[in-house]
Formats: structure tokens, C-alpha cells, sequence
């Protein structure tokens, strides 16, 4: 640009009608003279005259006052030239020093800002350019985003969630938690560009927002950078600490049509990649918008299903291998939803689990099976399942008792039944839990031995009443695998005095088998469907 | 704690791509850059490097150590860094080196790389101890001997 101006007589800018705004400021800052432009691009009243900067602290944009203050400040040789972002605006500031006493400010803005970013107004100062927004600032940055040029206009929203970071934070402390967060957000911001935008968008969440880049490569290399760099050890309060990241992407014009979903998508696909495998990352698609609004369908049915009486018990008999007498019976929830029939416990109890409506839920099947089962004759045994969850409120042994006082169960006539997953969390605080239980006289068995970790040190680290042989072991009894597994299981249980059950036994052959081989209870088709519990009578009798 | 001396040993793989004079250049410059940054934060220590991968000890403050280390963590010229130790110590083994090397055609990096073959590569087998002492011995050996240990074998 060329801007003719001779400073020795033109002394006056205010009839300088240039879309670059003018204005000469002496050595100490105070402002000789500015344009019309000038006052505009600053929102300045027209009195400006023998005012400095910090004169107009009040009147002007405060990240402006800086901004100016700052690029008067250095020494510069002849002329600088400074670029920030101000009101959404894009300002390159030029200084240019005229002599001794002047300095001429030339300000030009660029109407569409290609990072209209509010927190970062002096980008010479921090070495990656790169700050840490707000998740309001990452909102207020995709609504103000304008395409560039049509035909390269994105914008990619690439969302990061720590895996295991509660983990780290029960373990190492908040402390290392809060450090941890600290480091993680600085590897980010060294290895994004300096024109994305990074979030810290929630407790262990972090955004990074892509402008204008080459879609949807750039995003799929960051997610990858992003996997890998936070999958590297952190040094935490002395000590190694290790997390990964699950990434979740959200493009505009892959799969996201408008900026307004860019969010949500990339939380959804980032949900995505959690649940199938941590540590990956996840291009929003479709389908994961219906998997959600399922799940919250689902979630809002199960929320009133309690109070609407939407859930029953049904009841499998278990019996004795050697004349099939039923001696027990486990106790199954249904949940017969309006309008969508049944719906299976492998769907909903997950659920159930993750919105921490498993206590109530399991609350009354204890409650409903206690009673159902004082109807029956004294010999016969219930079974009920209790999930992992349920002992994290370490109150499962007052619902326990609850429940046999209200019925008056005898407590030698209830089994809880429980699965490896419990053991594995927190072992120590499980196994307290389950001998307070035991000391009550209730027994407690082991569900579907063979599908998790199958460590023999939880079989012996408690006195289990019963080993329960998963049904998909049953099922596939063909193979030399399962058979193996099977003898294993039962020898095993001998060994250490524990009764084992068969599941899902539907056939003789199956039924022969086991009964060969020495195991003692069985449950399945081959006796009984679950029935509900008016049909209770005519099978025992 | 945080002023506590400790001492951090690490192993990653060399992810610097093209000749060996590219490489060599590169571990200069790492070099270079550590020895700066290393003395002015009052870090000790030792570089080992075999073409396969890279052996560290840094020695410092607690906060110094992590702060390096978190830089390092984001150089891509090395990857699946993992850490074989990290603890507080009583005194410095490496005082005398901001950060001494040990280049690929030298004895402890020869041995470097059989403890490697010996333990299948596998990063989790590896000792630290035996590492920061197979780096202590050969610095010193080198230091008696007078060879530039400033210089890139
Ligand atoms: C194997 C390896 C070891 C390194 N060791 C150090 C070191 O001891 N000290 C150090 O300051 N930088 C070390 N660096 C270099 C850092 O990764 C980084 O490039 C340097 O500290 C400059 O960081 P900066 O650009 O973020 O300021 C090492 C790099 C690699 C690949």
C-alpha cells in the first residue's frame, strides 16, 4: 500500500478518507491526530486529540488498549507490523517510526476473520500462538465463522476425552489429577497449529477447533497425534502416570451439515469411541445420532419404569443333576416397555448401570424375589443378581436385610449371584461387602465363570456356594474348547468345595455330558423356560 | 518434593527418517538445544542412541525433570517412549555432563542393543538400573580415555 502523506504540513488526518485507519502519536503515546477510520475500527468518540491509549482505557475495546499499548511499547527500529483479532475483527497494525518525536499508526482490518478467537490479542508473546479457550469462547467461534473461500471452507471439531482419568484422580490424588490436566492441555497446544483453536471443554475433555484446513485429512492426522502424544507417560507428583485419550470428530460437510451440530456430533462420535475401543478415534456418522436418540428413548422409558410397574420378575428353575429335582430358582427382571414390547437386560441394564438407576432397580428385585419366594416351601432356594454397581453405595447389605425382613425370607434361602467384574474393580472393598452378606447366611455364588478374567485367585480368594458355567460354553460344547473349559470349571470346584451349575442346558446330550463329568446343578430349557411366578406352584409340584 | 532430586530413565524409538547424516544432524542438534536448556535448568544426564532407539537419564529437581520431559514427550523425532524409572535419589552420578552421549558405533551402545535382542525388544524387561549403569560406565570410560564426548560418534 502507499500512503502519500507529508508529515510536516499534513499534520491533520481527520480529512483522510481511507478505509485504513491513520492516526500519529508523539513519543509518549499521546495521539496527535487520527482519521475517521481510524475512530471507527476502535469505536472511538471524534476527541481524541493529546489523549494517550491508556487516556481511553474506558472508552475503547480493553483488549484494543493492550493491544496498541503494547506494539507502542517495544523499540522498534523502523517499522512493525502486528496482527490481532479484536472484535471479531482481523487488525494488522503497522508502526512506523517517522522521526524522533513521531510515530505514524496504520491500521488495516480484514473483514472476514479467519479466527475470530477473543482470548489471543498478543500473539507475538506466547511461542505456539495457541491459547486455552472456554467452552462459551469455542461456541462463540464456530457461530462467528465465515468460509474463507467457498471452495476450502471447513471447519473440523476434533473432541478428546482422557480415558481413565477418574482413575487417576482415585489413585494418584486430585492433585496429580489437576497436574495431569495441566500437562495435557500444554502437549495440545504445542502440536496444534496456530490458527486452531483448543478448548478446555470440560473436567477431562478437550476441543480442538480446525479453520479452513484440507478436511477431513488434517482432522484424522490430529486425532491420530492427539492418541498417540497423550498415550506417551506424564511424570505426575513423582511418580509415572499413564491415560489415554479417545477422540471424536465432527466435520462440516462429512457426515455434519451445519456448524450448530459440530458439538454434538463430535461428543457423539467421541461416546462412540469410548464404548468400543478407548484410546481410538471416531468420524461422526449417522448412525450414531440414532444410537443416541434410541439410548435416550431408552433412558427416559427407564426412568418412569420403576413407578409405572413396567418391570416383572420371571423365575428359571435350577435343579439337582442326579433326579432333576428343582431345588432353586434365579430370578430374571423383564421390563415389557409401551409401544416397544420387551426389552432385553443386556440393553437395559448397562443403561441402567451408567445412569445409576441400577440401585433402585436392583432394589426391587430383591424386595419383589424375597417376597415372591416366601410363598414357596422352605427348601426351595432363590437366586438373585446383583451388579457391580450395587455395591459401589456400600449399602447393599441394609437392602439385603431389608428385603428378608420385610418378606421374612430365611437368609440360608437366598443366594446372591455376582460376576467377576465386581472383583476386579476393588477387590478388597467387594470382598469386605460379600462377607458381611455371607455372615448374614445368605450364599453367594459366581455368575457366568468363563466369559471375564476367569482368575482362579478370585474363586479362592472367597467362599463361594456355587460356580454357575456360562451358557455360551454350554452351547458350544461341540468343541474341544468349551468341553475343556467345562471339565476344568467342575474339577476345579471340587477341588475347592464349590457346588458348580450348568446354564443353558437345552438338550440330553448336554445334560449327559455334564452329569458325566460331574456337575452337580443345571438350569435351562431342558427344565424350563423362566415363568412368572403363578406358574411357581405347578412346577414344584 | 517438588525441589527433591530425582531421576528419570526412559527408552523410546528413533522416528528421525532418512540417512545417517540426517540423523546425525538431528541428534546434533537435540544435542545442541539440551545441553542449553539442560544447564540453565541445573539437568544432568545421558543420551544413548543405537539407530533403533534412544536411552535417557535425566537427573534434576522434580519440577525441572517434568518440565524437560514434557517437552521431549512432544518431539516427534522419537515415539512409544516408555518410562523404566522414575524416583527420588540421594546424589548425581551425572554431575559432570548437561547431557553426555553415547553414539551408535560405540561399545555401550553395541551392548545397548544386545540387551535389547536378549529381552525380545521388550521395553518392559528392561532394567533401568542396568541401563543408567551401562551409561555411567561408558561416560566414564570415555572421559578417562579423553575422547570428545561433545562429539557425535
Ligand atoms: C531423544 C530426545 C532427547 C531429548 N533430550 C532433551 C533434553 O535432555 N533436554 C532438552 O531440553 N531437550 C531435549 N530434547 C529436545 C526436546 O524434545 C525439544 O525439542 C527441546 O527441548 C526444545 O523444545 P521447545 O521447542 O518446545 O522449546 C530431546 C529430544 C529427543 C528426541
Amino acid at each position: 500500500m502507499t500512503i502519500v502523506c507529508d508529515i510536516n504540513t499534513a499534520m491533520d488526518f481527520s480529512a483522510i478518507d481511507s478505509s485504513y485507519g491513520l492516526a500519529l502519536v508523539d513519543q509518549a503515546g499521546k495521539i496527535l491526530s487520527a482519521n475517521p477510520a481510524f475512530l471507527n475500527l476502535f469505536a472511538l468518540p471524534p476527541d481524541v486529540q493529546n489523549k494517550t491509549f491508556s487516556d481511553l482505557t474506558g472508552t475503547m475495546n480493553p483488549a484494543a488498549t493492550d493491544f496498541l499499548q503494547q506494539t507502542l511499547a517495544g523499540r522498534h527500529e523502523k517499522a512493525i507490523k502486528q496482527t490481532t483479532i479484536i472484535d471479531h475483527k482481523t487488525l494488522s497494525v503497522h508502526v512506523i517510526e517517522l522521526d524522533q518525536a513521531q510515530r505514524l499508526i496504520m491500521v488495516e482490518s480484514s473483514p472476514s476473520s479467519p479466527l475470530p478467537l477473543p482470548e489471543i490479542n498478543h500473539p507475538a508473546h506466547t511461542p505456539h500462538n495457541a491459547a486455552m479457550v472456554n467452552r462459551t469462547m469455542l461456541s462463540e467461534c464456530i457461530a462467528n465463522w465465515k468460509p474463507d473461500e467457498p471452495g476450502t471452507a471447513s471447519l473440523a471439531m476434533i473432541m478428546i476425552g482422557l480415558d481413565r482419568f477418574k482413575r487417576i484422580n482415585e489413585t494418584l490424588g486430585h492433585d496429580a489429577g489437576d497436574q495431569l490436566l495441566k500437562f495435557a492441555a500444554q502437549r495440545l497446544l504445542r502440536i496444534v497449529r496456530s490458527d486452531d483453536v483448543v478448548a478446555h471443554f470440560s473436567d477431562d475433555r478437550f476441543a480442538v477447533l480446525q479453520i479452513n484446513q484440507n478436511q477431513p485429512v488434517a482432522a484424522t492426522t490430529m486425532a491420530e497425534r492427539i492418541s498417540e502424544l497423550l498415550k506417551r507417560p506424564f511424570l505426575v507428583n513423582g511418580q509415572q502416570a499413564n491415560i489415554s485419550a479417545s477422540v471424536g470428530l465432527a466435520i462440516l460437510h462429512h457426515n455434519t451439515e451445519s456448524t450448530g451440530d459440530l458439538i454434538k456430533h463430535a461428543e457423539l462420535a467421541l461416546h462412540d469411541a469410548k464404548q468400543n475401543a478407548r484410546g481410538s478415534y471416531r468420524l461422526y456418522e449417522q448412525s450414531l445420532q440414532k444410537n443416541a436418540s434410541e439410548r435416550h428413548e431408552l433412558e427416559i422409558g427407564l426412568r418412569r419404569a420403576l413407578f409405572l410397574r413396567e418391570f416383572t420378575l420371571f423365575y428359571q428353575p435350577q435343579a439337582r443333576m442326579q433326579d432333576k429335582k428343582i431345588i432353586g430358582f434365579e430370578a430374571l427382571i423383564r421390563w415389557e416397555k409401551p409401544g416397544a414390547g420387551i426389552i432385553s437386560p443386556l440393553r437395559f441394564i448397562p443403561l441402567a448401570e451408567d445412569m445409576g438407576k441400577i440401585h433402585e432397580i436392583g432394589q426391587w428385585v430383591l424386595q419383589t424375589a424375597c417376597r415372591d419366594a416366601a410363598a414357596w416351601p422352605e427348601d426351595i432356594m432363590i437366586a438373585v443378581n446383583v451388579s457391580p454397581v450395587q455395591f459401589e453405595s456400600n449399602s447393599l447389605k441394609q437392602i439385603v436385610q431389608a428385603a428378608l425382613t420385610a418378606s421374612g425370607l430365611a437368609p440360608q434361602r437366598l443366594e446372591l449371584e455376582i460376576t467377576e467384574g465386581l472383583l476386579i474393580k476393588n477387590i478388597t472393598n467387594a470382598l469386605e461387602q460379600l462377607r458381611e452378606i455371607q455372615a448374614m447366611g445368605v450364599s453367594i455364588a459366581m455368575d457366568d465363570f468363563g466369559t471375564g478374567y476367569s482368575s482362579l485367585n478370585y474363586l479362592s480368594s472367597f467362599p463361594f456356594s456355587k460356580i454357575k458355567i456360562d451358557q455360551s460354553f454350554v452351547h458350544r460344547m461341540h468343541t474341544d474348547k468349551s468341553r475343556t473349559l467345562i471339565k476344568a470349571v467342575i474339577a476345579l470346584g471340587s477341588a475347592l468345595g464349590i457346588k458348580t451349575l450348568a446354564e443353558g442346558v437345552e438338550t440330553e446330550e448336554q445334560f449327559d455330558y455334564l452329569a458325566r463329568n460331574g456337575c452337580e446343578e443345571i438350569q435351562g430349557y431342558l427344565l424350563s423356560k423362566p415363568v412368572p411366578a403363578e406358574q411357581i406352584r405347578a412346577l414344584i409340584s | 518434593m517438588t525441589q527433591d532430586l530425582y531421576r528419570l530413565i526412559y527408552l523410546s524409538r528413533n522416528t528421525i527418517p532418512g540417512s545417517n547424516e540426517n540423523i546425525h544432524q538431528e541428534i546434533e542438534q537435540i544435542l545442541a538445544v539440551s545441553r542449553q536448556r539442560n544447564a540453565a535448568s541445573q539437568i544432568t544426564g545421558a543420551l544413548m542412541f543405537n539407530r533403533e532407539c534412544f536411552a535417557q537419564v535425566l537427573e534434576g529437581a522434580h519440577d525441572d525433570i517434568q518440565a524437560t520431559f514434557e517437552r521431549i514427550q512432544c518431539d516427534p523425532r522419537h515415539a512409544d517412549v516408555v518410562v523404566l524409572d522414575f524416583k527420588p535419589v540421594e546424589a548425581r552420578r551425572f554431575s559432570h555432563w548437561s547431557m553426555g552421549y553415547i553414539g551408535y558405533d560405540t561399545l555401550a551402545s553395541k551392548e545397548f542393543t544386545q540387551i535389547q535382542q536378549a529381552t525380545g525388544f521388550d521395553a518392559k524387561q528392561f532394567s533401568g538400573e542396568r541401563i543408567y549403569d551401562l551409561l555411567h560406565a561408558h561416560l566414564y570410560a570415555a572421559e578417562k580415555a579423553g575422547s570428545g564426548l561433545g562429539k557425535i560418534a
